[in-house]
């Protein structure tokens, strides 16, 4: 994993002035990829990439980057890993297909040599890639299924500009910083800002599972999908996976993610997501690190995750290792986890602090069980939105009711509410409404104290414009309400807020964070399961372990709790995690780091 | 690095969507908020909203629209936003006439109170008896100028440690030098005419622009320059006294009002002017001496109102004694006679948008700390 950045003109050439601001796009993201840099430009100079390295595979110059294959055809600046590039190496051989070197990169450009569009459909891995065809003079720009790896778009006049966080991009590039009202909205609706849009107006994210084509003559190529998440969820299979297929499609994407050239570990926490991770790793891995995270505040209580990811640490035989992190060195670290945020977001410190963890002890690439609950159905969001859409066939009584229940009971008793209690029946009416209900930060009713109306007003315009949340539904129609909640989880929350998290928190300390159960590979073997009338749960996960403690089964789902709001604000009542954070974060991110590039 | 919230709630006359030096002041204040380190979220009230919003409202800003629809609305909705608003760390009153209410909130939420000295409305004591026994009991008084700031204190009593000179904002990327535009010129007959200009509200209570006293001296001053002509910028209910006395003195022809203009065409009427002139008496700062010079326009001020501070005692602009004719029109031919390009004057980045927000930023991080940190 590391940082891409780059610029390709539309029209004319590129000249020294964009060579700088793609340097100073490659210095703002050094801290992606502490390796190595790399600067490249095309002959005919319409297009120049930069490269930052965190080596992981073909560790030495040979996989440097940005590469050109061996017939100088091609040339790429890669940020992920093809975890089946030895499989895809051997066909491509087998077509004629010449290696010089032993790295994924090279395999990804063979890949897309020998089968164009096709290729993105073969390949298995997080990955954003940006790649030149020197013969048909035109950039490809393409990303990961899921979204795991981001890639983020700003374009001027003449200039098409990329990186993988978009405030370098916002910092470096010459363009505006003007605030996207979608993603303000966005911001306090859902405590991350929603895919298509960015925090900030001039910068996109190409979209999870697209890619692009631009040559000068196309000029502003629209994306396109070649894959879709949620179109694995769309065909119910009639029975449950037998155990032993469900054991080897976990186990095989195990196997997958622990390719590397140097050392994996795994994250650990209390819960059956990553110790089935860990278990499956240890079985191939011989002295496999895992790490738990875990706070001296919690000692001796029942939040405090140590105790249990140790006992399960030593049933694995993992050289394990377990952290505790107090309030004073907390503080010292928040100046530097707001400096580092790509993004405005609620969450992401966990990951933070973990990866930090994980870098002091010599690692590079982690394991978590990040997508566990999604693809098992594990967030309370499966159980509540099923209930509450139980009214749904009532919805044109309900609803209205629902309303003036919602106005009167905010006027009446104003702070003695919890906030969403009044707005139960009025979002009962739909799937999208109770996803937003469960998944909102604050509730559409609650933004006019926190935003001022042109701003809310413009925000869902461009939010209900972009429609993602019912292009996410669309093949869905016919689908289980199950498998419309784990559309919505895997492509809102989970792309949006943990893996984006988990990409630029863990890249703040140069650690590469995989997630064996965000696989195109995994869902398109479980998803059919998924879909049916009786889905897998996490009991069904726990058996594919035969390692895990007794008491971790009996262990309520608690989610990652940390005491950071109560350490900021003082405040004993304060709840768990940092939604509260939602007011405080844009502020603390913009404190935290000034401009700090020269634009053109 | 301040990890907790910190929110405020500013009542205002008028801000976004207003018109006029004290809509601007506040505009501008509520982007310094936005833009400081330190505050979370303003809840603005104002009072009045002249016309439709169109300026970007800042992104932690709430304006609350529906508090301009009369007293009632608004004193509802300050009540409401309250009992709304969890916490509330510092209230903002921004005229004294709404000191009351700020006081109020303020009380209610146990947040510091800062009450803004435009000028000549806080020289005196206000018609208002609880305005004016509340005065000294606000945590800063934040002025424009440090001749309001002293006026202020002398019936008020506020300690002097509580006063805080801000001063006004130039955004000088938007009032910049440009050429007369022909067509505007056309408009008001100034084709080959040396124009002297004044800019601002001309209201029968507040008789202190010194318009009257220009056109006094306008027709000696035609026996110098027969081409001048005065024109006058801004609406009120004094214009047509204006208007009637310029008639008066046969002067319709070289007296033109030009009543009130679009924000948007403000730097294309100061560019109109060979001079920008003032002579004011009750000034409390006087921003459009330095929109004025900000466009290149040679500008004269008073000497004795807060134009003074505003014109840097006298290095981006001549001082003259709005009282003395002999000076004034002296003044004005002196400016008028020298021929210079339009050029700004040194100095004016003193009063320059990030300036003022550094300031303000500066201030906000002192009212943000712990009460025991202030004290010692």
């Amino acid at each position: 994993m590391c940082g891409i950045a780059g610029a390709f003109a539309y029209h004319g050439m590129l000249d020294q002035r964009h060579h700088k601001v793609v340097r100073n796009l490659n210095q703002w993201q050094a801290h992606r990829g502490p390796d190595g840099e790399g600067f490249w430009s095309s002959e005919d100079r319409t297009a120049v990439f930069g490269h930052r390295r965190l080596a992981i595979i073909d560790t030495g110059p040979s996989g440097a980057q940005p590469m050109s294959d061996i017939t100088g055809r091609w040339s790429i600046t890669l940020n992920g890993e093809i975890y089946n590039y030895r499989a895809l190496r051997r066909e491509l051989e087998i077509l004629g297909r010449k290696f010089a070197t032993n790295s994924d990169t090279e395999v990804l450009i063979n890949a897309i040599a020998q089968w164009g569009e096709e290729g993105l459909r073969r390949l298995r891995g997080m990955f954003a890639f940006a790649l030149w065809d020197d013969q048909e003079k035109e950039l490809w720009l393409a990303r990961d299924p899921y979204g795991i790896k981001p890639l983020y778009l700003a374009e001027t006049q003449d200039v098409l500009w990329f990186a993988s966080q978009a405030r370098a991009l916002s910092d470096c590039a010459p363009i505006s910083s003007k605030r996207d009202a979608a993603a303000l909205v966005g911001f306090y609706l859902w405590g991350s800002v929603p895919e298509p849009f960015s925090w900030w107006a001039d910068v996109r994210p190409l979209p999870a599972g697209h890619f692009k084509r631009i040559c000068p003559s196309s000029k502003r190529a629209h994306s396109r999908q070649y894959y879709s998440i949620s179109a694995q969820l769309a065909s119910p299979s009639t029975h449950a996976m037998s155990g032993g297929s469900f054991r080897n499609v976990i186990a095989d994407s195990v196997q997958h993610h622990l390719v590397a050239d140097i050392d994996v570990g795994v994250f650990l926490s209390a819960g059956i997501d990553s110790n089935v991770i860990a278990s499956l790793a240890s079985a191939k891995t011989r002295g496999l690190k895992t790490i738990t995270l875990a706070f001296g505040e919690y000692k001796g209580t029942s939040n405090d995750e140590a105790p249990l990811a140790e006992l399960a640490a030593k049933s694995i035989g993992s050289v394990h290792q377990t952290v505790r992190i107090g309030k004073s060195e907390f503080e010292e670290l928040l100046p530097d986890f707001f400096k580092k945020m790509d993004q405005p977001t609620i969450d992401g410190l966990n990951t933070y602090l973990v990866s930090r963890v994980a870098a002091q002890h010599g690692l590079k690439v982690v394991l978590s069980g990040l997508g566990g609950d999604e693809l098992f159905g594990s967030y309370p969001s499966f159980r509540q939105i099923p209930r509450l859409l139980k009214l749904a066939p009532l919805a044109p009584i309900v609803v209205p009711i629902g309303r003036l229940v919602d106005r009167v009971s905010r006027e009446l008793f104003p702070s003695s509410l919890p906030s969403k209690l009044p707005s139960v029946l009025a979002y009962s009416g739909n799937i999208l409404d109770a996803y937003m209900l469960r998944r909102c930060v604050f509730l559409r009713e609650s933004l006019d104290l926190l935003l001022d109306r042109s701003w809310i007003e413009e925000g869902f315009v461009r939010l209900h414009e972009a429609g993602s949340q019912e292009a996410i539904l669309e093949p869905l129609q016919r689908a289980s309400v199950h498998a419309q909640i784990s559309a919505l989880e895997s492509c809102c929350y989970m792309r949006n807020q943990l893996l984006r998290d988990a990409d630029w928190a863990g890249m703040a300390h140069g650690v590469e964070i995989r997630v064996p159960y965000v696989d195109r590979v995994v869902i398109e073997a479980i998803g059919p399961w998924i879909a049916s009338k009786d889905p897998p749960r996490k009991s069904d996960l726990a058996k594919v372990s035969d390692q895990l403690p007794r008491e971790m089964h009996e262990r309520p789902k608690t989610g990652f709790l940390t005491p950071a709001h109560r350490w900021v604000t003082g405040d004993p009542k304060s709840r768990r995690g940092l939604a509260q954070w939602t007011n405080i974060v844009p502020r603390l991110m913009r404190s935290g780091l000034a401009r700090s590039a020269t634009a053109i | 690095m301040r990890f907790a919230e910190f929110n405020a709630i500013m009542l205002l006359t008028d801000g976004f969507g207003g018109f006029g030096g004290i809509s601007q002041f506040n505009k501008d204040f509520l982007t310094a908020l936005d833009r400081s380190k330190v505050v979370t979220r303003t809840f603005a009230f104002p009072r009045l909203i002249r016309h439709t919003i169109r300026e970007e409202i800042p992104e932690s800003v709430v304006y609350f629209r529906a508090a301009a629809s009369g007293k009632f609305s608004y004193f509802h909705q300050v009540m409401r936003g309250l009992n709304l608003s969890s916490n509330i760390d510092l209230v903002i009153c921004g005229h004294i006439h709404l000191l009351p209410l700020a006081f109020l909130a303020s009380q209610t939420k146990r947040a510091r109170l800062a009450l803004i000295v435009h000028g000549i409305e806080a020289w005196h004591p206000t018609r208002h008896p609880i305005a004016n026994r509340i005065a000294s009991r606000v945590d800063t008084v934040i002025a424009m100028s440090r001749l309001s700031a002293e006026r202020f204190q002398e019936w008020s009593d506020v300690p002097t440690d509580r006063i805080f000179v801000l001063g006004n904002s130039i955004d000088l990327d938007r009032f910049t030098p440009l050429p007369r535009d022909p067509l505007l010129a056309a408009r008001y007959g100034l084709e080959g005419a040396k124009v002297i200009m004044t800019l601002g509200r001309l209201s029968k209570s507040e008789r202190y622009k010194g318009v009257d006293e220009i056109i006094d001296i306008i027709p000696s001053l035609l026996a110098e320059i027969p081409n001048l002509k005065y024109l006058v910028v801004g609406d009120g209910d004094d214009c047509g006294r204006l208007q009637e006395k310029a008639d008066g003195l046969k002067l319709s022809k070289n007296v033109i009002f030009a009543r009130e203009i679009p924000e948007a065409e403000k730097i294309a009427h100061y560019s109109l002017a060979d001079a920008f002139v003032m002579p004011s008496s009750g000034e409390g700062f006087g921003i459009v001496l330095l929109e004025a010079a900000a466009c290149g326009v040679p500008v004269i001020g008073s000497a004795i109102d807060g134009s003074r501070e505003a014109l840097l005692g006298g290095a981006l602009g001549m001082l003259v004694d709005p009282h003395n004719p002999d000076a004034l029109r002296q003044a004005i031919l002196e400016t008028l006679r020298t021929r210079l390009s339009k050029r700004r004057p040194q100095g004016l980045e003193t009063f320059a948008t990030p300036s003022f927000q550094a300031k303000l930023g500066y201030w906000l991080e002192t009212q943000a700390k712990p009460a025991a940190t202030l004290a010692a």
